[in-house]
């Protein structure tokens, strides 16, 4: 699993890297504001806006190709989904560091 | 070939504009994005032959747009777009009148491509029918 698979999304785009690179602009800002609300709900433990935050994350993940951000939304989201609290605090980190990841890699210079 | 209308529904950007993109290929596609249901709402008057909608819609419920799309047009197609693999909800809303379900994977962008030819060949079939009768 990648943090982004670039081959698949450029595929998915007819390899146009002019919209490629428009592409990351609007995922750079979707990003960065996801992650201040997902942080926000879990500061207030807002289980449902949890499970919101970490839909609209990975949503834009699976689109995007960010394959371990997306998988690591998909479980927060789950349960949270269930209301696992205890166990969704520990998955939370793997979440935080993906998308810093992806913030601080992938779209750093975008 | 007929020129579809196509509104679509998304409040995240990245995949709104992949989604665009994908259908826009196709020339006989005319494609417009709303970031909400109620700027869909407001747009009702275009007349679109889809709309496709995602379930996660921010703070809006989709049931509640899918009605009201369903008040002003009964004819228009809804294709649902959902992150969640959920067969009672996709049960539910095909109960509501939507065309279709489709699940937000990495296969969904050829899922949508198929649907909306399915959708053309349906009108074609429709409008030539009428011009008989």
């Amino acid at each position: 699993m990648l943090h982004f698979n670039k081959q698949k999304l450029l595929k998915s785009i007819s390899y146009n890297e002019e919209f490629l690179n428009d592409l990351m602009i609007v995922a750079k800002k979707s990003l960065n504001q996801y992650s201040v609300d997902l942080k926000e709900s879990v500061d207030n433990k807002d289980m449902n806006k949890i499970l919101t935050h970490a839909h609209s994350i990975k949503g834009m993940a699976v689109s995007m190709y960010f394959e371990r951000l997306a998988n690591f939304s998909r479980i927060v989201e789950n349960k949270a989904k269930y209301s696992v609290y205890l166990e969704l605090m520990l998955d939370l980190p793997e979440l935080f560091n993906e998308i810093d990841y992806v913030l601080d890699n992938i779209l750093k210079d975008i | 070939m007929i020129m579809l209308k196509i509104f679509l529904v998304d409040d995240d950007m990245p995949t709104a504009k992949i989604l665009y993109y994908n259908l826009s290929q196709n020339r006989n596609n005319d494609v417009k994005i709303f970031n909400s249901g109620h700027d869909c709402l407001c747009n009702m008057h275009l007349k679109p032959e889809i709309i496709t909608l995602d379930y996660n819609l921010c703070g809006e419920s989709c049931v509640e747009i899918i009605d009201r799309i369903k008040q002003y047009d009964k004819e228009v197609y809804i294709i649902i777009i959902s992150g969640q693999q959920d067969v009672a909800t996709a049960v539910k809303l095909m109960k509501k009148g939507i065309y279709d379900y489709i699940v937000k994977d990495v296969h969904h962008k050829t899922a949508l491509n198929n649907v909306v030819e399915e959708i053309r060949k349906k009108i074609i079939a429709e409008r030539q029918d009428k011009s008989q009768n």
